[in-house]
């Protein structure tokens, strides 16, 4: 549908011809037109592959970043074992021993999302970030994330807790159950 | 711009999972509203040079792959398009101008309505001339109605218009009608040299 004049007894048929003439002017000088040149379509797709390029070049970290929290893990699991005598009688009543409960009284989340491993990853860092344990096992589409210790207040925790659809002032251990499936 | 097709296709590419697709819808955005998008913050912000200008609109659009929030169904696309871009090329704009140390232009919805525009028959060299200067200061106190004069007298789509001011079709009619009232202070002068 064109726009044809709606008042055009404001400027006659000549005058709105210059004012076309002098627009259209205005519009060259400023790089204005009314389709995409070829030059900037080719420039945008260049920009727009280095922008999700780098995006895909950081999830090739995934399998690295895997890997070393696998050996850490087993070295984990190997000093919990090993301590856990020490960890017994060292245990108080205060609040910062909640968050040194043993496996049993780990919370299960269970989280299903259309890429567990992009989820997963996700979380470890963000509990890396907030100097936290966590141990990860991977079997079929599934991901178990054992992570701990959640403290009460800790503002770090907060992103992790967040993503985990945890509350707040959630303390302890958490078990996450990440199965693949449609979007969370 | 896209037919609704068109819009449909783009909207299933940009919502998947699929990279290679997510560009593919990316790039089709672009290609269609890089035009309006363009046209609708140059017209305010002029001072800067057409390369940084058009890097900044680019840039603009890249936002969109980083955008969490997608739009939720089809028919909000170029809505959400033109809001995501917008802010972000604002943002921009408004940061380059900071670090060139250029005067931020006023509102180019409202114009400033107190001021009052002076000429000197005496400036010009001829009737085109005229008009040419009236052009650019109206376009210069009120970007947004002069680009929507712009693209109307280019004989672009109502509609098109519409998408650009982000108005119904039938609003976009009396704000045309506006532009060119607003416009006429600007260049009567011009024209009354012309009947002379």
């Amino acid at each position: 549908m064109n726009n044809e004049n709606d008042n055009a007894e404001m400027y006659d048929q000549e005058q709105e011809g210059r004012l076309r003439d002098s627009f259209a002017k205005l519009d060259e000088r400023l790089g204005i037109s009314t389709q995409t040149p070829e030059y900037l379509k080719q420039s945008f797709a260049t920009k727009l592959k280095a922008a999700t390029t780098k995006k895909s070049i950081f999830a090739t970290w995934k399998g690295l970043w895997g890997a070393i929290l696998a050996s850490f893990s087993i070295g984990l699991l190997v000093a919990r074992f090993a301590l856990m005598p020490a960890t017994v009688a060292t245990r108080g009543a205060g609040p910062e021993a909640i968050g040194d409960l043993p496996d049993t009284s780990a919370k299960v989340i269970s989280i299903t999302t259309g890429n567990p491993e992009e989820f997963a990853f996700k979380v470890i860092s963000l509990a890396l970030s907030a100097e936290m344990e966590v141990t990860s096992q991977k079997s079929g589409e599934r991901i178990v994330l054992y992570i701990k210790p959640f403290k009460q207040g800790l503002a770090e925790q907060q992103p992790i807790k967040e993503l985990l659809g945890l509350q707040l002032e959630a303390v302890g251990s958490v078990s996450a159950v990440i199965t693949k499936g449609s979007k969370k | 711009m896209l037919n609704e097709i068109e819009i449909e296709v783009v909207f299933i590419n940009l919502t998947g999972n699929d990279i290679d697709r997510k560009r593919l819808a990316i790039n089709k955005i672009y290609e269609a509203f890089q035009p309006t998008m363009y046209r609708k913050l140059r017209y305010k912000f002029q001072d800067l040079s057409e390369n940084e200008a058009q890097d900044i609109i680019q840039d603009a659009f890249i936002k969109i792959t980083t955008s969490n929030a997608l739009p939720r169904e089809a028919k909000a696309l170029v809505s959400w398009v033109f809001e995501v871009v917008e802010k972000t090329a604002l943002d921009l704009f408004k940061r380059a101008y900071k670090r060139l140390e250029i005067p931020l232009p006023d509102d180019g919805t409202e114009g400033n309505e107190g001021s009052t525009f002076h000429y000197n028959a005496t400036e010009y060299i001829d009737t085109e001339d005229c008009v040419s200067k009236g052009i650019f200061s109206f376009s210069k106190q009120f970007p947004v109605y002069a680009a929507a004069l712009s693209m109307s007298l280019a004989k672009q789509s109502i509609a098109d218009i519409a998408i650009m001011l982000n108005r119904a079709e039938g609003a976009t009619k009396v704000f045309l009608m506006e532009c060119r009232k607003k416009s006429m202070p600007y260049l009567k002068h011009c024209f009354e040299q012309l009947g002379e």
